[in-house]
């Protein structure tokens, strides 16, 4: 059985083995190195699921939730989108295809379904750009909202955020529903 | 003196180190683009894609190099395999849940979503690395 090479027979290690751990070693060490050496300064534990993500605890006021978005779309999370939601101040708009609001949307959304976006954007005509809106879809695994985002940020609003957690973290928590088609 | 196994063998050793060593040094120039990439798999909490974002370049460069020069060619094949085979396992996964993401095999610069042809790639890939991981260690354990 070969054990390594020769500068390393004391340890009784396969030496694909040992080799595999020299390859890993170096790339943790040069990978940390030059994450610091080259300015990306990538926080080795990150605090956030995504970037541009803030939350507030207690209901914003206007100023808050105009102060400190900046270009890039801004995430929240469920805690935040229910106080946005409480304070009144955002119109969340559902991302989601028509039929999906059937059994059920957030509480006063309007349906902006992404796959049929260029003839809805109709229904924000009363709703000024400096008015923070909030998008969502299904969930985390849905780009329809993010997509819907930047539509929204070119035609001029301001102040969007993306509730990542979507309808599935809402409904699941028990939070202010609507359904299009009341018993 | 050497089959055409061996050659073949060589042939397809140089080619993954060549596509590890390019793939990892397209990432290390946006560490932030394939930390959010990562992230998009839902594959690891979310605490832990910067770690990766960090060590996952350079460990193709790495396993890249040592299978092109085979320098430390054990341990190239062996983690060679890891890598592919994560990244095998990474792209099935994303393709079968429908994820709409890039698949940050050449970074967040180049604009390849995952898909069919992604799929059939990795597959491609995984075969090679086991094919050479395989010769390699046998090789290894005919000469003690």
């Amino acid at each position: 059985m070969l054990y390594g090479n020769n500068a390393f027979r004391i340890l009784p290690m396969p030496g694909f083995v040992k080799e595999g751990l020299i390859i890993i070693l170096f790339s943790v060490v040069v990978g940390i190195a030059y994450n610091y050496l080259s300015g990306n300064n990538l926080p080795l534990w990150r605090s956030t699921p995504v970037k541009n993500f803030f939350s507030f605890n207690e209901e914003p006021k206007y100023s808050d939730l105009v102060s400190r978005v900046i270009k890039d779309t801004v995430f929240i999370d469920l805690q935040t989108a229910k106080v946005i939601h409480d304070s009144g101040w955002a119109v969340f708009v559902d991302a989601r295809p028509q039929d999906d609001l059937r059994y059920g949307f957030i509480k006063g959304a309007v349906s902006i379904p992404y796959n049929d976006v260029e003839n809805r954007l109709t229904e924000l005509l009363h709703v000024p750009v400096d008015t923070p809106v909030v998008v969502y879809c299904d969930g985390a695994e849905c780009n329809a909202s993010i997509k819907l985002a930047s539509v929204l940020e070119s035609m001029g609003y301001r102040y969007v955020f993306v509730f990542f957690g979507g309808w599935n973290e809402w409904q699941n928590s028990g939070l202010p529903v609507d359904t299009l088609y009341k018993q | 003196m050497k089959s055409k196994t061996e050659y073949a063998l060589i042939v397809i050793r140089i080619v993954l180190g060549v596509i590890l060593l390019v793939a990892g040094l397209s990432k290390v120039g946006d560490l932030n683009g394939f930390a959010e990439i990562i992230n998009n798999y839902h594959l690891i909490p979310y605490q832990l894609t910067n770690i990766f974002a960090i060590v996952i370049p350079w460990l193709e460069i790495a396993v890249g190099i040592s299978l092109i020069t085979g320098f430390l060619l054990r341990g190239g094949t062996f983690i060679g395999l890891i890598l592919f085979f994560v990244f095998f396992f990474a792209v099935s996964w994303a393709y079968a849940r429908g994820i709409d993401t890039e698949c940050g095999c050449f970074g967040a610069l180049l604009n390849q979503k995952v898909n069919l042809i992604k799929l059939i790639e990795s597959t491609g890939y995984l075969i090679g690395a086991v094919l050479i991981f395989v010769f390699y260690w046998r090789r290894d354990h005919e000469q003690s």
